[in-house]
C-alpha cells in the first residue's frame, strides 16, 4: 500500500471510529434530556445559523466574535476527532458547539458556540447545560482529562461556572479559557 | 486505550462512562431547566480572528 493509501486507509478509520463515539454521545444525550433532538452539524445547520444575525431582534453576534458557521464548517469537517453538536427542538436548530480534540487526546476544547437568539427560546430549556453535558461524555470516551471552553465571554464567566468549568485561565500560554477537570 | 465503538466490549465501557454521568446529568437536566430564558443567546465564544484561523490550521500543540 503506497504511503498515501495507507494515510488515507488512517484517516477513513479515525473518522469512522470518531463518529461512532459522536453519535453514540448524541443518543445518550437525547436520552438524558428527553424532547431535544441531537445531530451533528451539516452545511445547511451553519447557513441557517449565520442567517440568525438577520432575525430582528437585538443579538449578541456581532460583538461576540466575527466567525461564521459555514466557513469554519469545511476546517471542522475534515477533523476526524473534532467535537461537534447540534440541539433541536420540533425540527428548529436551537444551539450548535464545534470542538477538537488535542492532538494527543488529553484535552477536549469547545471553541465555537451559539445558541438561537430568539426568546422565549424554542428549545425550552437552556442550551449550555446539555452542550456542556455531551462535551464531558465525549472527552470521557476519548479519554481526555480536561475539558475546556476556549475564547468565552469574559461577561459569561458566571455562565460557564455553573456549568462545573473553573475561572478563567490561561490556556496553553496564548489564549483564555476556562476549564473543567474531568 | 479508546474504546471500540464496534465491539461489545467497547460497547459496554462506554456504556459504564455514561453511567458514571448519570448523576450528572439529572443535575445538568436540573439546571437546564430553570430560568430558561436568562440564558445569554447568541455566540458564547469569541474567539479573535487570529485565533479562529489558528484553529483552522489545528496548529495546538497542547496534549
Amino acid at each position: 500500500m503506497s504511503n498515501i493509501a495507507h494515510k488515507r486507509s488512517e484517516y477513513i478509520d479515525a473518522e469512522n471510529r470518531y463518529q461512532a463515539y459522536r453519535e453514540l454521545v448524541y443518543e445518550n444525550t437525547m436520552l438524558e434530556f428527553p424532547g431535544i433532538e441531537v445531530k451533528g452539524i451539516e452545511f445547511i445547520n451553519c447557513v441557517t445559523a449565520d442567517n440568525w444575525k438577520n432575525l430582528p431582534i437585538p443579538s449578541a453576534r456581532a460583538y461576540r466574535g466575527t466567525w461564521e458557521w459555514t466557513k469554519e464548517y469545511p476546517f471542522y469537517r475534515n477533523r476526524p476527532n473534532r467535537f461537534e453538536i447540534s440541539l433541536w427542538f420540533k425540527g428548529n436548530l436551537c444551539a450548535l458547539c464545534y470542538g477538537q480534540t488535542s492532538k494527543r487526546g488529553t484535552k477536549v476544547r469547545m471553541n465555537l458556540i451559539e445558541s438561537i437568539p430568539i426568546r422565549p427560546s424554542p428549545l425550552g430549556r437552556r442550551a449550555l447545560p446539555i452542550l456542556a453535558f455531551s462535551a464531558a461524555t465525549f472527552a470521557d470516551i476519548v479519554g481526555a482529562t480536561e475539558l475546556w471552553v476556549l475564547d468565552p465571554d469574559p461577561n459569561l464567566e458566571e455562565v460557564y461556572m455553573r456549568e462545573n468549568f473553573g475561572d478563567r485561565q490561561i490556556y496553553h500560554g496564548r489564549r483564555v479559557g476556562q476549564r473543567r477537570v474531568l | 486505550m479508546r474504546p471500540d465503538p464496534t465491539t461489545e466490549e467497547g460497547k459496554e465501557e462506554i456504556r459504564k462512562i455514561f453511567e458514571k454521568r448519570k448523576q450528572e446529568a439529572e443535575e445538568a437536566r436540573k439546571r437546564s431547566e430553570e430560568v430558561v430564558d436568562s440564558e445569554p443567546y447568541g455566540k458564547l465564544t469569541t474567539p479573535s480572528e487570529i485565533d479562529v484561523r489558528r484553529d483552522r490550521k489545528n496548529t495546538d500543540e497542547s496534549e
